[in-house]
């Protein structure tokens, strides 16, 4: 059974190299058949050659932006599950800051990163606080979404068990909530690079998005395609962190609970 | 009748503006067992959340003598499992919550589920995880025992089996029980005593004194007495309705 297992898992990862060894050789061929010149749309292998010609400087950048990101990230962790403890407790506040965190949202990060840059500088703390507001809405929501999702009948088990308010948000709301949460958190991981680019982009001394940035003014676009490749894979490695921690953590929540749900 | 535990005297009680309970009287007995029975709707999940204090009568008073709130446990509907904890630790919850240990073998063993300790609901079977309510339920050492039809979606053999574990329990351990339930056969079994209510605004239309020797067996179900009671209780809810 296990080793059937591992055969699936080799096929499908024999599957994807296929498949990013077709689009790489579409790119080479469209590129060289259509003469597209390089400052327009460079060859896969001279996005390449630029990469390990640089490697040291994108090495750099990528941990910067990193770990701007997962600041960012962390304080809106903790700053959001404070703020689901609270909703816990008061649906009245939940309500009222759910209204607020809507608008909130609709502000775009690029209209409030010049300001971030303005009140905290072009250095490190500007990008985290751009990286956090990002991330605040995705785990907000998902957090109110799972203190939604308790039912009555689970409360009122707790009280007829003589739980305290906290006992309940401790022992029923946190962990029904907790997938949910991972939901958002999954959005939020590779928002929060997303976050610190957009910091970087308005004012940097460093990072990846001062990278795209200053290669931009130069015409390297072979750069900008490492750079955004370097993006696009931070992205998804986030994401598969979260999926892994989700798997470990909220291991029940694809097995058949509806019975035990009350539901 | 032996010395009431629980007083429910002229209860009115309902949701928003509806009643749903209307002036209802019961005593329930010290080690009493007594089932509650009617039509969908007319009150008999209210009544076990009136008594375990989860809702306001409109008027009226619910007295218990010689025990507090703390004294009552409630087996719901579903089993209301946490399916993040393993079965141990579902069963030793509500003494966690006072900040107190309890032997969770020991129930574990009374409710048939001896070796499941470290598994996890979603292991469970329907029947199963009904036993981990109950020993959950047993946890909290009640002297009340409210339950709101335990059994349902079970299979009729593990109901059979269900009914005898728990008869056995509260007859062993004298805790005063009142269970509501849809299934005549199930009330017969269990109670020493059946109400039956009747429909919207709820009063209580009969009620059957069932004196079935102690300790009950399964075979009980066969007898021609059994079944004359459950006969009764089928003619006063077809009345009912």
């Amino acid at each position: 059974m296990i080793q059937h297992k591992n055969t699936i898992k080799y096929y499908r990862v024999l599957k994807y190299i296929f498949i990013i060894f077709l689009l790489i050789t579409f790119w080479q061929l469209a590129v060289t058949t259509f003469s597209i010149p390089d400052y327009l749309f460079p060859t896969p292998f001279q996005v390449f050659h630029r990469f390990i010609a640089n490697w040291a400087s994108y090495f750099s950048a990528t941990s910067t932006t990193l770990f701007e990101a997962i600041c960012g990230l962390f304080l809106a962790l903790v700053l959001t599950t404070c703020l689901g403890i609270c909703f816990a407790l008061s649906k009245t506040l939940e309500q009222h800051v759910s209204t607020a965190l809507v608008a909130m949202q609709s502000i775009p990060i690029l209209a409030l990163a010049p300001l971030l840059t303005m009140w905290f500088g072009p250095g490190f703390f500007s990008k985290v606080v751009a990286s956090l507001l990002v991330c605040f809405f995705p785990l907000a929501a998902s957090w109110s979404s799972g203190i939604q999702s308790v039912s009555n009948d689970e409360k009122e088990l707790f009280y007829t068990m003589n739980a305290s308010r906290l006992q309940v948000v401790r022992w029923l709301i946190i962990p029904r909530s907790l997938p949910f949460f991972f939901s958002g958190l999954k959005v939020a991981a590779p928002l929060s690079i997303l976050g610190a680019i957009v910091g970087e982009f308005v004012g940097a001394i460093g990072g990846i998005g001062f990278l795209i940035l200053s290669h931009s003014y130069y015409a390297r676009t072979a750069d900008m395609f490492v750079c955004i490749f370097i993006v696009a894979l931070a992205g998804i490695v986030s994401y598969k962190i979260v999926v892994t921690l989700e798997r470990k953590i909220v291991f029940w929540q694809d097995k058949n609970t509806a019975g035990l749900l009350g539901k | 009748m032996k010395e009431p535990v629980l007083q429910i005297t002229n209860v009115t009680a309902g949701y928003n503006s509806s009643i749903v309970l209307k002036n209802l009287s019961l005593k329930l007995g010290n080690g009493e067992v007594m089932a509650v029975m009617g039509p969908s709707g007319c009150g008999k999940s209210t009544l076990i959340k009136l008594i375990a204090n989860l809702l306001q009568p409109f008027s009226g008073c619910i007295q218990l003598i010689g025990y507090d709130m703390r004294s009552i446990a409630v087996m719901f509907q579903s089993p209301l499992l946490q399916p993040w904890l393993c079965v141990e630790t579902n069963v030793a919850l509500p003494a966690r919550l006072q900040g107190k240990t309890i032997d969770t073998n020991s129930l574990l063993t009374a409710v048939g589920l001896s070796g499941f300790e470290k598994r996890y609901p979603f292991e469970l079977s329907g029947g199963e995880q009904r036993r981990v309510a109950l020993a959950r339920a047993l946890a909290q050492s009640p002297s009340i025992l409210c339950l709101d039809e335990p059994f349902t979606g079970v299979d009729e053999l593990t109901r059979e089996r269900l009914f005898e574990l728990l008869s056995g329990i509260l007859y062993n351990q004298k805790i005063s029980c009142l269970f509501v339930s849809h299934n005549p056969y199930e009330s017969v079994f269990l109670a020493d005593r059946l109400l039956v209510l009747g429909r919207k605004p709820t009063t209580l239309i009969a009620e059957i004194e069932i004196d079935l020797e102690r300790p009950r067996r399964a075979e009980l179900m066969k007898t021609q007495q059994f079944y004359k009671f459950v006969t009764l209780a089928r003619e006063y809810i077809h009345d009912s309705t």
